[in-house]
């Protein structure tokens, strides 16, 4: 459950944004639509505490992010969020298990193979697990970024331009795959996408 | 998989970029121990072959060129010394024990010391098998040099003239043969093949002439003293009143450690600025990791991962890099030990040992990992400005 109320931050370079209260209650998604520069990222960012908040609140999972502490708030995005970044990184000295297997590391020093195993299983790089992420397809990377946001079983799956570089085809696929893993996991998905092709495929929409 | 891990994957994963600070830390390690041990062993060494020795008393020259030919048995001797004068000195109500020392042959490069039964008492040096000497011609062996000569009892062989193996000329007709073999003492007697004073007159008479007992020299007087009085008024007393020469064995050896010393302090001198140098190299290697991997830094604190175990993961990294670093250094360094042990051996009969660990590699250890650690806190302190959401909305 997501809820914002009244959120502003201004940059450094005077850059300032006001964003719409959002509610969103357990389990819905919602597609932020909007063109470059209106602050979609921005929004990501507060929403998942890697900015710091200027002014109003933000509500995840009945926490208020404005209160934690840098500390707090890094754990508590390790445990909640999964955050699919719009261009894909990896620890490239570790292999694809590797990385799955740092991503439950912090911030509670959890192993779970069976868990990796699966997910992987489910998203269809179960035989790459032992590859380099350096040698993985542009495809195997898009899968293994939606891994990496989904193995710590978040209550909230942000997506900054997950279909920029996709066709239609695996546009769709991807937005599918997205949907289904957040609904196996009752987690809010949150979307921030420019692109129209998604706008059909989600019922909530908030335009910035 | 945790931090430690991560760390090591780090730093192997692309090894050219930390290859020059290893290489300057393996030097740097290297040469330390290396000069330690070296001087340490060397000094050790000479201390335990001149304790015996209080004064050593031959032919007037360089006194430190008469210790090291008669005490430790690595120069020429400065020259010869008559008998009967050595025997006059010998009377002395200050002197304990006088040993007289002949030389003048070898055997395949190892040095016939003509002496009596008190040379071996002076260093402790018992038989391990056979007996000692009781005549002319008949050769006690020191245990190192039994094993190089490959002599067992009963065996003869003959001798040639000078030090060193590569004389000539032999003298025939006047066989030694080994009666005797001496247990390991860690002291010069190792080195040595060991007879009376006659056999090294014997084989320098030339048959037609007669040696009277006036004739008879040595080529020196290994002394013992009676009370510290002696040190004080012996030494004067033979430089001034007599035409030979007295030397301190411990001063003259202190002052050659000193000279040396200057040398391997250069060197540990020049080793502690390469390892400065090697921490300065690390410190600009792991920035510029930081900087290459700021991303996967960034992601990692999008994890969970705070900006203290982001420092861990450097700090570790650099840890690594100083443990291999001395492991690398200290094996290196023991190698060197081991060439140089080998070349003593072989060219001055002097043994080293490798050496176990000592305190002072155990302190080199800790200022190398403190190096270490200071170079990759302070290389790892820009994690804490890292701007994660800066750097992962950035185009790669």
């Amino acid at each position: 459950m997501i809820k914002t109320s009244k959120l502003q931050f201004s940059y450094t370079t005077g850059t300032e944004f006001h964003f719409p209260d959002i509610t969103l209650p357990e389990g819905e998604h919602l597609l932020i639509l909007g063109a470059s520069g209106v602050g979609k990222t921005t929004l990501l960012h507060l929403l998942s505490g890697l900015l710091p908040v200027g002014a109003g609140n933000i509500t995840i999972d009945a926490t208020e992010l404005p209160s934690l502490s840098r500390k707090q708030l890094d754990a508590f995005r390790g445990r909640k969020m999964g955050i699919i970044f719009q261009n894909d990184y990896f620890i490239s000295s570790l292999s694809v298990s590797e990385n799955l297997a740092l991503r439950l590391y912090f911030p509670d020093k959890k192993k779970d193979n069976k868990r990796i195993r699966e997910l992987a299983a489910r998203l269809g790089i179960l035989d790459q697990l032992d590859k380099k992420v350096t040698a993985l397809s542009e495809g195997q990377r898009q899968r293994l970024s939606i891994a990496l946001a989904l193995i710590n079983k978040p209550k909230v799956i942000f997506a900054d331009e997950p279909t920029a570089s996709l066709d239609d085809e695996n546009c769709e696929k991807v937005i599918e795959l997205l949907k289904e893993e957040a609904s196996l996991s009752k987690a809010n998905l949150l979307i921030i996408t420019h692109d129209q092709r998604v706008k059909t495929m989600f019922k909530n929409h908030l335009q910035l | 998989m945790n931090l430690v891990k991560l760390s090591f994957k780090n730093l192997v994963s692309k090894p050219l970029n930390a290859l020059l600070s290893l290489l300057l830390l393996v030097l740097s390690v290297a040469l330390v121990t290396f000069m330690l041990q070296l001087s340490e062993q060397v000094k050790g060494n000479l201390d335990k072959n001149i304790k015996p020795v209080d004064l050593v008393v031959g032919a007037k020259g360089s006194p430190l060129q008469l210790v090291l030919s008669s005490v430790l048995h690595i120069d020429a001797p400065t020259g010869n010394i008559k008998l009967i004068e050595a025997e006059k000195l010998k009377k002395s109500r200050l002197i304990k024990t006088a040993i007289p020392v002949s030389y003048g042959d070898n055997y395949k490069g190892v040095r016939i010391l003509g002496t009596d039964s008190t040379y071996f008492a002076m260093y402790h040096a018992n038989l391990k098998m056979g007996r000692f000497f009781s005549k002319s011609h008949e050769v006690v062996l020191g245990s190192t040099s039994a094993k190089k000569l490959k002599l067992k009892l009963g065996d003869t062989f003959l001798s040639s003239h000078g030090l060193a193996d590569q004389s000539l000329e032999e003298h025939h007709g006047h066989p030694f043969v080994v009666v005797g073999v001496l247990e390991t003492t860690g002291s010069v007697v190792d080195n040595l093949i060991v007879t009376n004073l006659e056999s090294i007159w014997d084989v320098h008479r030339h048959s037609e002439e007669e040696h009277t007992h006036e004739d008879l020299e040595i080529t020196s007087l290994l002394i013992q003293f009676r009370n510290p009085m002696a040190m004080v008024q012996l030494p004067r007393y033979i430089n001034d009143k007599t035409n030979m020469q007295a030397a301190l064995p411990s001063l003259e050896i202190n002052r050659l450690v000193r000279l040396l010393g200057v040398g391997v302090q250069t060197i540990q001198l020049i080793a502690i600025a390469i390892l400065l140098v090697s921490g300065l190299s690390i410190f600009i290697s792991l920035l510029k990791a930081i900087r290459e991997r700021r991303q996967e830094l960034a992601l990692l604190r999008t994890y969970g991962a705070t900006s203290g175990q982001l420092l861990w993961l450097v700090l570790l990294e650099g840890l690594f890099l100083g443990l291999i670093g001395f492991v690398l250094g200290w094996v290196f360094g023991r190698i060197g030990l081991w060439i140089i042990a080998t070349y003593a051996q072989d060219s001055y009969g002097y043994s080293l040992s490798l050496g176990l660990p000592t305190t002072w590699e155990a302190i080199l250890l800790a200022s190398t990992l403190a190096i270490t650690a200071l170079a990759s806190i302070l290389a790892s302190l820009s994690v804490f400005k890292l701007n994660v959401s800066k750097i992962l909305s950035a185009e790669k």
